[in-house]
């Protein structure tokens, strides 16, 4: 019986992509849509239609108009009052189950194309769609992989779903991190903006205990938690710069709130869980003139309420102590992946070989520390040189990569306005990293995450509203459900 | 092998090296700047700094739009492309702003403003891992701009050594004259050769050796050969932070005059309350002498020399300054080979999304000519301005200047010849402003 197990998954993992080649794609009826409130519904009623026909076919799916066969059937309506419409859809199965619904806004004629564009991103993950499914790839921890498990991950989507319910908080904060792990239904979040660091508890509702500010012109980089001293307890890092000098904070949190445990660390400061295991805290000191990081990254050292810079950690050339991760292959050799300054995924191994790009753009940030260049003012575009902080990279214990996305039409240079996020899971393949599963396209600019691996949530700081200038804008801490290899 | 070949061998090695970068999809990146700056002012006639006794005093207008454009083949090949586009508020002809025509700030605007600034490819060499710029480029000197802060065409090559950093460069800013039917014979050059060591995180110090060769008969540099050998530092010393900076000069002036001049200086920024205190000060030799300047520094030219740490507006051009920037020394940090004495302090800082400045500089000459009195000046400036977005600000500015005798003593022999004028008012300028940089 193993040896058939063995065969089985063998010719899973070495027939992928014939596999991906040969699957066939899914049958899915769009149904013509009822339209009310609009002139000429007669015809809106077929436009619709084969809109959403064509947006929503895929590799994996065609739209059809017989209901022959068809794995899933998708019904929709149209409401229209004065220049404002909403588009409903509605997906049920071959069954007539109702798999879920959802809808899209908008406010003038020119919304409707893009917002079916968007209705059909978010109809896809609903619908009964057979995707090839990659054995795990991590050597440490991994899930074993079985045909069972296969068929279970087959069967659901989405993984990761919404469990709480959005609190809005005044203000736009930049960085969140779990806190204690406090018993029952409570989580902790440490978050921070630009000025102080935050203490939330969060049951059914959340709710802010406490707020330690940072000096008046400093200005929080970044926040993290990490149990340096091994009690068990993690520690707040805040990483803050203040007139181009590092004045680092680490923080204990506890019941009272925040106790500070050593100020003006001249360190960038972040917490990361190397391949996927416990969170170290990992430092660098700052730069000179052209340089902004000076030295290499090292473990942070804590004796006492002391800090130092210790064992080195090894980065490929083009990384930076705030967006990478190692986590191991197949062969159990360990491999780098990054973002780097243009915001391109990479995976490099020991010897800063690149392995691999991504094409896209992943992580993106608006949160930077400015260095002055006052000298070339005169012939340049600014007195300062924009450093942007980029997203953090995690590696679950089963090897997943997760990886941020912030998207938006407004990011051009330094003028960083996203208006779109997701987060997506990846495996590292040996050749080059595919998709496992990503969260729905989010309205807002995703500031930061983190995981917390002992529930397997993912919590996302997203920001719904920009700071304007009259405005000071708006958060949500949203946490999803990561679901492993055995739930699927 | 002189130096001309060795440049040529340099810039085929270069080129060399980027056409073996592997082809990537390219990536696209922009910049730009908006600037516009309003002026009352009682000291510019609309070209340059110019002192009256009997000064009208007007308001002009300006703005300037600068846009950078990057095709970046990858994370080691990109193309730098940098335009810039000046209009005065109701026009000015004869390419003051750096065109030929009007400057479409007249009625109908419509006309050609484009001016290049850089074109230039930016890459890391696959052979030598050094980082070459080759092309036009912007380059700064290590003394503050003191010297030389210009957009100029050349190759510029900078390569790490673990805590060190070489750097190795070549410009030419003349190639006008034709010497025998050819180009590339009488020419102005700059050559650069510069070392920069990491002795700490605290600590960094810095060495170089420029050298300008002027083939032309163009009084641009005004001198025929020059090397410049010099030391800086930039050293982080509790809340301050501190860089001096000195350097020599030797060479010709003319054929027959030599040439031996030098600089001190330095900058400091310290943490103190909210803010930081700004301290600099500055020495640039001078020369009695006004025929042969002998001992008098020398920089490429005065349009290209800049002293933005002052943080003045009227004795040193601001580095805020845009299509108008001058001085009341018309930008001739010099001043006409007498050389400088400057001392500026001032403080900064900011209060939410305010932000605020205040500085004090002096100067005078370092050298007097016959019995021209050395005092130039006293400014007392102070700019406050509001960021509405991270990088969108508005601010306004003031600044007076308290003249000294040699700029406006009612007696000619007192006066700084070529600077100062009789019974002149002391100059003011109010500046408005609205930034936007992406």
């Amino acid at each position: 019986m193993k040896r058939i197990h063995l065969i089985l998954v063998s010719l899973l993992f070495f027939h992928v992509p014939v596999g991906n080649a040969q699957t066939a794609a899914q049958k899915i009826q769009v149904s013509e849509f009822t339209v009310t409130g609009a002139e000429q519904a007669g015809d809106l009623k077929t436009v619709l239609k084969n809109l959403l026909s064509s947006r929503i076919a895929s590799n994996d799916i065609i739209a059809v108009d017989s209901e022959v066969g068809v794995a899933a059937k998708i019904t929709g309506s149209y409401a229209s009052f004065g220049k404002t419409f909403s588009i409903d859809a509605s997906v049920k199965n071959a069954a007539g189950e109702t798999l879920g619904q959802r809808y899209v806004q908008g406010e003038s004629p020119n919304d409707l194309i893009p917002a079916i564009g968007k209705l059909a991103d978010q109809l896809r993950p609903l619908l009964p769609v057979k995707r090839p499914v990659i054995p795990a790839f991590a050597a440490a921890g991994s899930v074993p992989v079985t045909p069972e498990s296969v068929e279970a991950a087959v069967r659901v989507a989405p993984v990761a779903q919404p469990v709480t319910q959005q609190t809005r908080i005044e203000g736009t904060l930049i960085g969140i991190a779990p806190g204690r792990a406090l018993p029952g239904k409570e989580r902790e979040f440490v978050v921070a903006d630009a000025r102080s660091v935050y203490l939330y508890r969060q049951t059914d509702t959340l709710k802010k205990v406490a707020e330690y500010p940072v000096t008046a012109a400093g200005k929080i980089l970044a926040i993290d938690t990490a149990d340096v001293d091994n009690d068990g307890i993690p520690e707040a890092y805040v990483t803050v710069v203040d007139r181009e000098e590092l004045v680092s904070l680490a923080l204990e949190v506890n019941e009272r709130g925040f106790t500070p445990i050593a100020e003006k660390l001249p360190f960038f400061l972040r917490a990361v869980a190397l391949f996927g295991q416990k969170r170290v805290l990992i430092g660098q000191y700052a730069g000179r003139g052209a340089d902004d990081f000076y030295g290499d990254v090292r473990k942070v050292v804590k004796k006492g309420t002391a800090y130092s810079l210790g064992e080195p950690v090894k980065l490929p050339h083009h990384a930076d102590i705030f967006s990478f991760n190692y986590f191991f292959d197949t062969e159990g050799k360990r491999r780098t992946v990054y973002i780097d300054r243009d915001r391109m995924l990479h995976i490099a191994d020991d010897a800063d070989k690149e392995l691999w790009k991504g094409a896209d753009h992943a992580g993106g940030s608006e949160t930077y520390f400015l260095r002055d260049e006052q000298q070339i003012q005169n012939i340049s575009l600014d007195r300062y040189r924009w450093r942007f902080i980029e997203q953090r990279i995690e590696v679950l214990p089963d090897g997943i990569i997760i990886v941020p996305q912030n998207s938006g039409s407004l990011s051009v240079g330094n003028q960083r306005s996203f208006s779109k996020s997701s987060v997506t899971a990846y495996a590292w393949n040996g050749a080059s990293l595919e998709e496992r599963w990503h969260t729905m396209e989010s309205p807002g600019y995703l500031a930061d995450y983190c995981i917390d691996t002992e529930r397997r949530e993912l919590i996302m700081l997203e920001q719904p509203q920009k700071e304007g200038v009259f405005s000071k804008g708006a958060s949500v801490i949203v946490t999803k459900k990561i679901r492993s290899e055995e739930q699927r | 092998m002189n130096f001309k070949k060795t440049a040529a061998i340099a810039a085929a090695v270069g080129a060399f090296g980027a056409i073996s970068v592997p082809a990537m999809a390219l990536e696209n990146e922009f910049h730009g700047l908006y600037k516009f700056m309003g002026y009352q002012g009682n000291f510019f006639n609309g070209v340059t700094g110019k002192l009256s006794a009997d000064p009208a005093p007007g308001f002009m207008a300006e703005q300037r739009a600068r846009l950078q454009y990057i095709a970046k083949a990858n994370a080691d090949f990109k193309l730098v492309t940098h335009f810039e586009l000046d209009t005065r508020f109701g026009g000015k002809t004869g390419g003051y702003l750096g065109t030929t025509g009007d400057d479409a700030g007249n009625l109908d605007a419509d006309k050609l403003t484009l001016e290049t600034k850089n074109i230039y490819v930016d890459f890391n060499c696959p052979l030598t891992g050094a980082n070459v710029k080759l092309g036009m480029q912007p380059w700064a000197d290590s003394y503050q701009s003191l010297f030389l802060l210009a957009d100029m065409t050349g190759a510029h090559a900078t390569k790490n050594f673990g805590p060190a950093k070489a750097s190795l460069g070549w410009f030419r800013f003349d190639d006008n004259t034709v010497d025998g039917g050819q180009v590339g014979r009488k020419t102005a050059d700059l050559f650069v050769l510069g070392g920069k060591y990491t002795v700490s995180k605290d600590v960094t110090i810095g060495a170089s050796y420029y050298y300008v060769n002027n083939d032309t008969t163009l009084t641009v540099p005004a001198f025929d050969r020059l090397h410049m050998f010099g030391l800086d530092a930039d050293i982080k010393f509790g809340p301050a932070n501190i860089k001096p900076f000195v350097a020599f000069q030797s060479g010709d002036r003319t054929a027959t005059t030599d040439l031996n001049g030098y600089l001190l200086g330095a900058v400091s920024k310290t943490k103190a309350g909210p803010g930081s205190v700004n301290l600099s000060a500055i020495y640039l030799s001078g020369d009695s002498n006004g025929t042969t300047k002998k001992d008098s520094f020398t920089a490429i030219t005065s349009s290209t020399s800049y002293f933005v740490p002052a943080k003045m507006w009227l004795l040193v051009r601001s580095g805020n300054a845009i299509n108008s920037s001058t001085s009341i020394l018309g930008n001739d940090l010099t001043v006409g080979g007498r050389g400088l004495i400057g001392v500026f302090a001032g403080y900064e800082g900011t209060m939410g999304k305010m932000f605020y400045n205040a500085n004090l500089g002096y100067a005078e000459t370092a050298e007097s000519r016959n019995s021209e009195k050395s005092s130039i000046g006293t400014e007392l400036n102070a700019q406050v301005g509001y960021k509405m977005l991270d990088n969108v600000s508005v601010s306004a500015a003031l600044a007076y200047a308290f003249l000294g005798d040699g700029m406006n003593s009612a007696t000619t022999a007192d006066r700084i010849s070529g600077f100062g004028v009789a019974n002149a008012d002391d100059p003011y300028a109010i500046n408005l402003q609205l930034s936007y940089t992406f």
